[in-house]
């Protein structure tokens, strides 16, 4: 028995270990390869690109870890921001104030991570089935509304776009993103329902409403990187945000981040992972690997991450 | 009728994540002989025959059908070797119709060309049901559109209908009424008439004593007595059941019942679904409150009710302040903590650190204007640690790798981190050592020292015996006696009211 708890203890350990160390060396591996094969990764354009198509990301996938640590599942994002960005854009070309794009931007988002939320939590569909139903209706939205032509935002929307406003703005959401999720109740909630449910009601949590803020959590996120992802673009199309939602969830495995929730969530490291992800989409891009076979790519490193890096089911009744 | 052994067990041992199962179980099955095992829950008599008809192998020991060798991989090759069972849940599946379940597995003897022949199918399910006494059930109606008696009563019918020799009947009977436990004795009747073995299993022991020939008495997995039919008397068959060896060393060793006047928590006339009637008491400062019983007596489910997991349908529970109990987070603020029997499931986070979990009721405690800094965190855990002295590396370690007695400590720890009051004790020692219990018992006696309210439920009558200054027994959701502290009371004078 001691010895078989010895042993336990040093798998845990070892099992730790890869799961901090994995997610910092493969960012430095794909680094180191891209730019020896490229030669070229490091200079000022690409790093910017790079630093642009991982912003939305980044932020993103910082409200998702608060739904992915309780053990939620969302996979609407590229939906919702989609149509937060109509919508946003819509209201931009009536009345013409960058503000109040922001504001409606967030608050489309919030309030399609709140039907998240509210069938998920409290009509009990499983979260997964409903942000896929979510993402079609948004879908089916975007490509209704702009079937015809694509909306262009105002032209005072497009100073936004600057890495002196881009820059404080991301380090404040990660700050208070941080700060959230592993100083403050809600977040130690989540991380508790995520670790077991059952346990955390019976200890006080309020399981439903802390679900409900961690949805709003994210849909603020959303709201954010979906003015900033406008004011890059300059417009919405049917394919706006195409994608984003498989890109997040590649940043939180990637970042070593438990899909299914629980105390060893970080969600610094999403952070890790969103730039990851891009690294490695951009860098096949630059080493001119056919664009096609990019998301091939993308699907094998995923499944050799999770292989590497999850607990494995071996505990079972019959031991 | 001839007495040999159609079914023999050999040192059978059987153990789960943390408890022991079964230890060194050897059994004969007989043919012609209706075998009865009885044994509170948790005692193994499932588990022994969930071996037998293959539902998991045993982790050591051997078993032996008609002379050879038998390890069956599972319940269907059970079922070809001529095993009946009918399952203690529900053995069939609602989504099918009937004929499908009654020949689950054998749908190839009305395959034709790879074509399988439903009126041959229904046909021969009709066939069956009138060769078994059962009416009513049409073969191809949805299993789920019938009462829980009818789809017993079609287990019953699958189990039969390949002749077993051995066929097992695990607490089958409080599912069925008059009509169908008479089908069902009719069955195991001739099962034994044509020289097969029948393993019946009840808590009934009126009803054991009288379908029976033998009676074999497990208890904690291990195999208690054996009782042959002129030996049976139920006062006798209860107490080998129940009665464990008073080791009363570690117990209190006052004999009289102690309390400070304040009332903590009175309950008044408290009904709930799950079967709760007209439970009304109070609960003091400074008192250890036993309550007892079977396992499905309403005792757990009075746990749940008093820390407001459950909802009552009539009645309330009230706490000195006046307040009425509204959920578990009214509880909690009213100083009240809660232990689950199903530790693992229920009160701790395996996955979690011994920090993470201590803190979690004490959050809003915690937090200056919502920071939680984890220099408090800290303090809170390493106080816990100390003076529960929790086995540990650090408080960072996951609560997974530790023992569990320790994980208990770290559950209790948890009530104390937010300086509870009042503790509702659902089987707290359950599934710990002898070692540890002497630790919880301790910790009992210092937080009645400490004027702290207690209830502990218990399935274990010495323990109950031992620490409460109140006992109460429940039977079929209501507290049926109530005996005070005294030196006096014994085990098998508090078995009558709960049996």
């Amino acid at each position: 028995m001691e010895d078989r708890s010895k042993a336990l203890a040093r798998r845990y350990k070892a099992q730790e270990l890869i799961r901090n160390l994995i997610p910092v060396l493969g960012l430095l591996l794909l680094l180191l390869v891209f730019q020896s094969i490229s030669g070229k990764l490091f200079r000022m354009g690409n790093i910017k690109s790079i630093m642009n198509q991982a912003y939305t990301i980044i932020i993103v996938a910082l409200g998702g870890t608060f739904v992915y640590a309780h053990g939620g599942m969302d996979i609407s994002y590229g939906g919702v921001i989609g149509v937060s960005m109509l919508c946003s854009t819509l209201v931009a070309n009536q009345i013409d104030s960058p503000y109040l794009a922001l504001a409606v931007c967030v608050a489309v988002a919030c309030g399609l991570s709140l039907m998240n939320a509210v069938f998920s939590i409290y009509l009990k569909v499983s979260p997964l089935i409903v942000s896929l139903c979510l993402m079609y209706m948004c879908r089916g939205m975007l490509n209704v509304v702009c079937s015809s032509d694509k909306f262009s935002v105002p032209d005072s929307m497009l100073p936004f776009d600057d890495w002196a406003v881009k820059i404080p703005v991301l380090v404040a959401v990660i700050l208070i993103a941080v700060f959230l999720f592993e100083k403050t109740a809600i977040g130690k909630s989540s991380k508790a329902i995520g670790g077991n449910t059952v346990a955390a009601r019976q200890a006080g949590i309020n399981v439903e409403r802390t679900r409900l803020i961690c949805y709003l959590i994210s849909g603020i996120c959303i709201g954010i990187a979906g003015f900033f992802q406008l004011s890059r673009a300059g417009s919405v199309s049917t394919s706006t945000g195409q994608g984003l939602e498989m890109n997040v969830i590649t940043a939180l495995v990637l970042g070593g981040i438990s899909l299914s929730g629980g105390a060893r969530v970080r969600i610094l490291r999403a952070v890790l992972g969103a730039v990851t992800v891009i690294v490695l989409r951009f860098g096949l891009n630059i080493i001119r690997l056919d664009e096609n076979l990019i998301e091939g790519v993308q699907g094998v490193v995923l499944l050799f991450i999770v292989w590497l890096t999850y607990e494995k089911n071996r505990t079972n009744l019959y031991n | 009728m001839s007495e040999a052994v159609l079914l023999s067990t050999h040192n059978i041992c059987k153990h789960f994540v943390s408890t022991q199962a079964l230890c060194d179980v050897s059994v004969n099955f007989r043919r012609g002989v209706v075998k009865g095992l009885v044994g509170e829950n948790g005692s193994g008599k499932s588990t022994l025959v969930n071996i037998i008809s293959g539902v998991y192998p045993a982790a050591s020991g051997t078993l032996e059908l008609n002379g050879s060798p038998y390890a069956p991989k599972s319940s269907y090759e059970a079922y070809n070797c001529h095993i009946g069972t009918i399952t203690q849940e529900m053995g069939t599946i609602p989504s099918i119709p009937v004929a499908d379940n009654l020949f689950l597995g054998e749908e190839e003897r009305f395959m034709h060309h790879g074509v399988i022949n439903r009126r041959e199918m229904l046909q021969a399910a009709a066939q069956i049901f009138e060769r078994f006494g059962i009416r009513g059930i049409r073969p191809e109606s949805m299993t789920a559109s019938h009462t829980l008696e009818e789809r017993k009563l079609v287990e019953m019918a699958r189990a039969l209908c390949n002749d077993p020799d051995l066929f097992i009947v695990d607490e089958t009977t409080t599912a069925l009424s008059l009509h169908g436990r008479d089908l069902l004795y009719q069955n195991i009747r001739s099962v034994r008439e044509r020289n097969g073995c029948v393993i019946f299993i009840s808590h009934d022991i009126d009803e054991l004593m009288e379908v029976c020939d033998e009676i074999t008495i497990l208890r904690d997995g291990v195999l208690i007595r054996e009782l042959r039919k002129d030996e049976f008397d139920g006062d006798l068959i209860r107490e080998l059941l129940v009665g464990r060896q008073l080791s009363d060393h570690y117990y209190r060793t006052d004999h009289g019942p102690t309390h400070l006047n304040e009332v903590a928590v009175r309950v008044q006339g408290l009904y709930t679904m799950g079967g709760l009637k007209n439970v009304s008491f109070k609960l003091h400062k400074g008192e250890i409150l036993g309550i007892g019983g079977l396992t499905d007596c309403g005792m757990h489910e009075l746990g749940a009710a008093l820390f407001g997991l459950v909802k009552p349908v009539q009645g309330t529970v009230t706490f000195a302040d006046q307040t009425v109990l509204d959920g578990n987070q009214c509880a909690i603020r009213h100083g009240m903590g809660y232990i689950s029997k199903n530790r693992d499931q229920e009160s701790i986070i395996l996955e979690a650190s011994i920090m993470d979990n201590m803190v979690i009721p004490s959050y809003r405690k915690l937090a200056r204007h919502g920071y939680i800094s984890q220099r408090a965190e800290k303090a809170l855990a390493n106080e816990q640690v100390r003076s529960l002295s929790i086995k540990c590396r650090s408080i960072k370690q996951n609560v997974r790798e530790l023992s569990g007695g320790n994980k208990q400590k770290v559950a209790f720890g948890k009530w104390f981190g937010n300086e509870s009051e009042i503790f509702v004790l659902d089987c707290p020692t359950r599934g710990v050592d002898v070692g540890v219990k002497t630790a919880m018992y301790q910790l009992l006696m210092r937080m009645k020292a400490e004027g702290k309210a207690v209830v502990m439920i218990t399935e274990e009558l010495p323990e109950l015996i031992g620490m409460s200054d109140r006992i109460m027994i429940m039977k079929n959701g209501q507290i049926q006696m109530e005996y005070a502290r005294s030196a006096e009371l014994s085990e098998s004078y508090i078995i009558k009211d709960m049996i």
